[in-house]
């Protein structure tokens, strides 16, 4: 399967809830339908939590626990935000905590690119000119990005996931992290300039 | 790429992390092992843990709102005896009565729902020998808005040829 960006965007913040009749039934005791949440979601949550936790092992036991809390949790689901903003918030929770008790003691290991990456645009552009060292570099400008990001505070690492790799708008930010739109903003601002003062030390 | 990297590049540049993706058969066996672990989860838990989440989780079902009436029924027969106690001035005839220790045995409520009660309190004295109907209303616990409901509750002996000093049953419905 090849997984690309699939996040809601900021016009998918006005539609109805796209999940509600999974939900629904989910809510009824269908197994079936909850399977079918697990299937759509977990491949992006999988991505904002991998890089949240740099860990793959950990990603896999984070995801499996906020599933199993979705489960448990899903009958007092009452539709007041859209389903995808509710398990990212669990999402969110479940990885902030888990990071607070691991700590930071284990080796980032984010290396798994998805063949999907050699057809994305931007990808191309970037390589266009197919320059062997321009490769080198822009696979050294990414191994040095992933360790920037784990650099960066939680809270600021958060927002970079869900902006600028997921795709997710300020307002759902927001939501999901129960602050302002205005911090959602101020904190990418300040995590923004820290990751580029990171690369240009590395540039030069 | 320039030698600054300004904000598009960099938003471009971690855009691309989103592809640092495991494969289909990962997601395959992901979801086999949630249905393992939730197999295992439901073995380890307690029966006990298991009894009250099922219970909650009844309860904030609107549509298991009936089952909600059991607590309030215990104490709303206990106000009723309350009442009968402190405003029935009439002379009420020794012969006759008898204790009653339990209401039973169920009650048709909310869409016909089947709610079993039973008597907690003290000893509550009714006339064996006459059908008595008491209305009051009744709040409904564990749902969002409460809810009022008024009901009548017929209360009629099981049978009537019940003895002076013998523990009675009553059968109770909504009316």
């Amino acid at each position: 399967m090849e997984v690309g960006p699939q996040s809601p965007g900021p016009e998918g913040s006005q539609r109805p809830d796209e999940d509600q009749g999974l939900v629904a039934r989910a809510q009824e005791g269908d197994t079936e339908a909850f399977d079918e949440l697990v299937t759509k979601y977990s491949p992006k949550l999988f991505g904002m939590i991998y890089n949240m936790t740099g860990n793959r092992e950990d990603t896999h036991d984070v995801l499996q626990d906020v599933f199993s809390k979705a489960y448990r949790s899903i009958k007092r689901f009452r539709g007041k935000s859209k389903f995808y903003t509710w398990i990212y918030s669990i999402s969110v929770n479940m990885t902030l905590n888990f990071l607070k008790k691991r700590g930071r003691q284990k080796k980032i290991i984010l290396e798994d690119m998805s063949n999907a990456l050699l057809k994305d645009p931007e990808y191309l552009e970037m390589v266009g000119k197919s320059d062997p060292i321009r490769d080198a570099n822009l696979n050294e400008l990414q191994q040095r990005l992933n360790e920037g990001m784990q650099a960066l505070s939680e809270d600021h690492r958060t927002v970079v996931t869900l902006f600028d790799i997921q795709g997710l708008p300020h307002a759902e930010i927001s939501k999901i992290l129960g602050i302002s739109q205005g911090t959602v903003r101020s904190r990418l601002f300040y995590a923004h300039r820290q990751l580029q003062n990171f690369l240009e030390e590395f540039r030069s | 790429m320039p030698a600054y990297m300004d904000d598009e590049d960099l938003h471009k540049l971690l855009r691309l992390k989103r592809y640092e993706q495991p494969d289909e058969v990962y997601f395959d066996g992901f979801l086999r092992e949630f249905h393992r672990r939730q197999r295992q989860d439901a073995l380890k838990r307690s029966s006990i843990s298991l009894f009250f989440e099922r219970l909650n989780t009844y309860l904030a079902d609107p549509r298991s709102q009936g089952w909600a009436y059991a607590p309030v029924l215990a104490v709303f027969v206990v106000a009723f005896y309350s009442i009968i106690g402190t405003t029935d001035n009439a002379p009420v005839p020794a012969v006759g009565m008898v204790p009653v220790v339990s209401v039973a045995p169920a009650a048709y409520l909310n869409s016909g729902q089947i709610i079993q009660a039973s008597w907690p309190g003290p000893t509550m004295m009714m006339d064996n020998q006459r059908p008595m109907r008491f209305q009051s209303e009744v709040c409904v616990p564990g749902t969002p808005e409460t809810v009022f409901a008024r009901i009548n509750i017929d209360l009629q002996p099981e049978d009537s040829a019940e003895q002076e000093g013998q523990q009675s049953t009553w059968q109770w419905h909504r009316a």
